[in-house]
């Protein structure tokens, strides 16, 4: 952990320092740093890369008046976070929503994030518990390839078939269901296209690595929230008749249908009810020995599959 | 999604963890050991080697006063002269970020909304973060879109188990039990309200099982609140709840299905053993479940696409669910085969 211990001694120098230090004074001040010439410099980049990821902001200024030497140093106003006046159920909400992004694996990088506000992770009763797995590498270039509008490749494997290399100009970032969705234009396909990330099989490399500024333009109007259908929107379905036996027919209920006759002397429930997706709907039906009464063809549809069915598993 | 961990990142870790550790100790003079250790996720053998490391670190030119005091006092932890350390680095893009959109998408849901304090907090987030660093937070929150609702039908049962919990109060529920095809009614402490892979779940202790069950959100099909407190066991950890769905495929009966193209999805879908491509292009899969009829009820909800394989008693408890499907349809002319 020699690393640990020289950045530690660099940032503690640097925050202390009246003055920018060349980078002769910090590689004689800071122990760690034995080299010199282009390989101290490198170093010296590297390690400041590394810092910036955390937050750790090193400027620059020169240290005479002609501007011919620059110096290093952290600007402590920079640098520290600022007091923020969170209240007790503020600071139990804040905590909730840190865990909720890095899900239950808590990385150290989370776990410095809520200590950096004083968030408890622990904090009293909370109403719910959501894991977006914000700590995911392949989430987290993906995050940064939207922001900043880069055109990237992946290697991408759809249901049932073989993976191929895919070239994007990802938009936006859809969560539904407990899945990652990137949605973007496709440039293979010259389409709009969704891409879920657990398919996603390879690094995100960028298309451009080197290249300044944004690689393209959204499209005016584009809705990320549009993208892919929410849970449960039933879209001006049309409605439907079944009977159903007494337990499925509440858990229908509670879903919508509406009983349209006093139970029956078999014990079914007759039910009206939105369809929605009518693939779904038969299933539906079908999964739990509920019989659709009406429309017709999704009655002939139900009869249809349990029929292909039964003739597959006959003896 | 679990991400792998070179050597460098786990530098990187310790240092983002040290450069908050500091300054929290601290600001919390006279903190245990185990306050430390339960606050940070690490152990008391990493929480030693920290002090150990800060105790030979500090500022040119490293004698008595430059270096950092940083010691176990009996149980107590000790940062002092650390005056440069005083506060923790500014939240990191990625950490901003991520606070602020899992804190947007959980307070569109009316149980955390009416309680107001997410709303609040993230206004004062706001507030204190860099004015660039906020542009490119609200940017990226206009393109990313999280949806924790779900499926707005069990929205109002949800948020009445979500009030109990937080409230620590006894619920009656009626649940459906779909591998039985039975409904029940329970009392519970509703322990927590949970989303993992798409669904929400209630976690608790059910005094009519006598013991701590898990239900799916979407088979409660009533709640009634009670004024009865709870408490949770000595011990209870929210973290510790991880994807059920994971864990329920991961044991049980080895179960193989032949998927058609029209049922590929649930490869996906479900956590499995294993597949493979047949010859005829069907994708053979195997999985392990705890309840014969839960599979029973995937081959029919994919009918015809899915043709149970081995073992047999999957094979004919299928068939006869089929003939329990067709009963139903059997006082009616079409329902005989061949029209």
């Amino acid at each position: 952990m020699r690393k640990v211990e020289r950045l530690v001694n660099l940032i503690a120098l640097l925050l202390d320092t009246r003055r920018p230090l060349t980078l002769d004074e910090v590689a004689e001040l800071v122990p760690g740093y034995e080299a010199s010439g282009e390989s101290l410099r490198r170093m010296f980049e590297r390690d400041k890369e590394e810092l910036r990821g955390l937050g750790v902001p090193v400027d620059r200024a020169p240290i005479d008046a002609w501007g011919t030497e620059e110096g290093y140093f952290i600007d402590p106003r920079a640098y520290g976070m600022p007091e923020v006046d969170l209240a007790p159920d503020e600071r139990a909400a804040l905590a909730l929503a840190a865990r909720a992004w890095s899900g239950t694996g808590l990385d150290p990088a989370a776990v410095s994030g809520l200590a950096k506000l004083d968030l408890d992770p622990g904090a009293g009763p909370q109403p719910v518990q959501a894991d977006l797995h914000g700590g995911s590498p392949l989430l987290a270039s993906l995050l940064e390839a939207v922001t900043a509008r880069k055109r990237i490749t992946f290697t991408y494997r759809p249901p049932g078939r073989s993976a191929s290399l895919r070239t994007l100009e990802p938009y936006a970032l859809v969560h539904r269901r407990g899945t990652w969705y990137v949605v973007g234009h496709d440039a293979d396909r010259d389409a709009q296209r969704s891409f879920r990330l657990s398919r996603i099989q390879s690094d995100v490399r960028r298309v451009r690595p080197g290249a300044r500024g944004p690689d393209y333009e959204i499209p005016a109007g584009f809705d990320p929230g549009g993208v892919l259908p929410t849970a449960g929107e039933t879209g001006g379905a049309p409605v439907a008749l079944v009977r159903a036996g007494q337990p499925a027919a509440r858990v229908a209920e509670v879903r919508g249908a509406e009983p349209v006759e006093p139970v029956a002397d078999d014990g079914r429930v007759t039910l009206k009810l939105p369809v929605g997706d009518g693939d779904a709907f038969v299933a539906w039906a079908v999964g739990n020995a509920v019989e659709v009464v009406e429309p017709p063809e999704l009655r002939a549809e139900a009869l249809r599959r349990l029929h292909a069915l039964a003739a597959k598993v006959a003896p | 999604m679990t991400p792998p961990r070179g050597p460098d990142a786990s530098a990187a870790g310790r240092l983002q963890r040290l450069l908050a550790l500091v300054p929290w100790v601290m600001d919390h003079p006279g903190v245990t050991v185990d306050e430390v250790c339960a606050r940070f996720s690490m152990t008391r053998e990493a929480l030693v080697a920290d002090l150990e490391l800060l105790f030979v670190s500090g500022v040119p030119p490293y004698g008595p006063g430059d270096l950092i005091e940083a010691w176990l006092d009996g149980d107590r932890v000790h940062i002092g002269l650390a005056e440069f350390f005083a506060r923790a680095p500014r939240l990191t893009w990625r950490e901003a970020a991520g606070l602020y959109l899992a804190g947007r998408a959980l307070a569109a849901l009316p149980e955390i909304d009416e309680q107001g304090a997410l709303p609040r907090a993230l206004a004062k987030l706001e507030m204190v973060l860099p004015a660039d660093q906020l542009a490119q937070v609200q940017d990226l929150d206009r393109k990313v879109s999280v949806d924790l609702d779900g499926d707005e039908l069990e929205t109002a049962r949800r948020t009445a188990l979500a009030r109990a919990a937080a409230a620590s109060r006894r619920v009656v529920i009626e649940y459906y039990t779909g591998s039985r095809d039975v409904l029940t009614r329970r009392k519970v402490d509703p322990w927590l309200v949970w989303a993992a892979s798409g669904h929400w779940y209630l976690s608790g202790w059910c005094h009519l099982a006598g013991g701590e069950r898990l239900f799916r959100v979407d088979r409660v099909v009533g709640v009634e609140p009670t004024d009865e407190p709870f408490e949770r066991p000595d011990g209870f950890d929210p973290s510790t709840y991880g994807d059920p769905v994971a864990s329920a495929f991961t044991d049980g009966l080895v179960c193989e299905l032949d998927l058609g193209p029209a049922a590929l999805w649930a490869a996906d879908y479900f956590p499995i053993l294993g597949s493979e491509r047949a010859p005829d292009g069907r994708l053979r899969l195997r999985l392990a479940a705890r309840e014969l009829g839960w599979v029973v009820r995937l081959v029919l909800r994919l009918a015809p696409d899915a043709e149970p394989v081995s073992p047999p008693e999957l094979r004919s408890a299928v068939a006869e669910a089929v003939r329990r499907g067709l009963a139903v349809y059997a006082t009616a002319a079409d329902a005989r085969p061949g029209r």
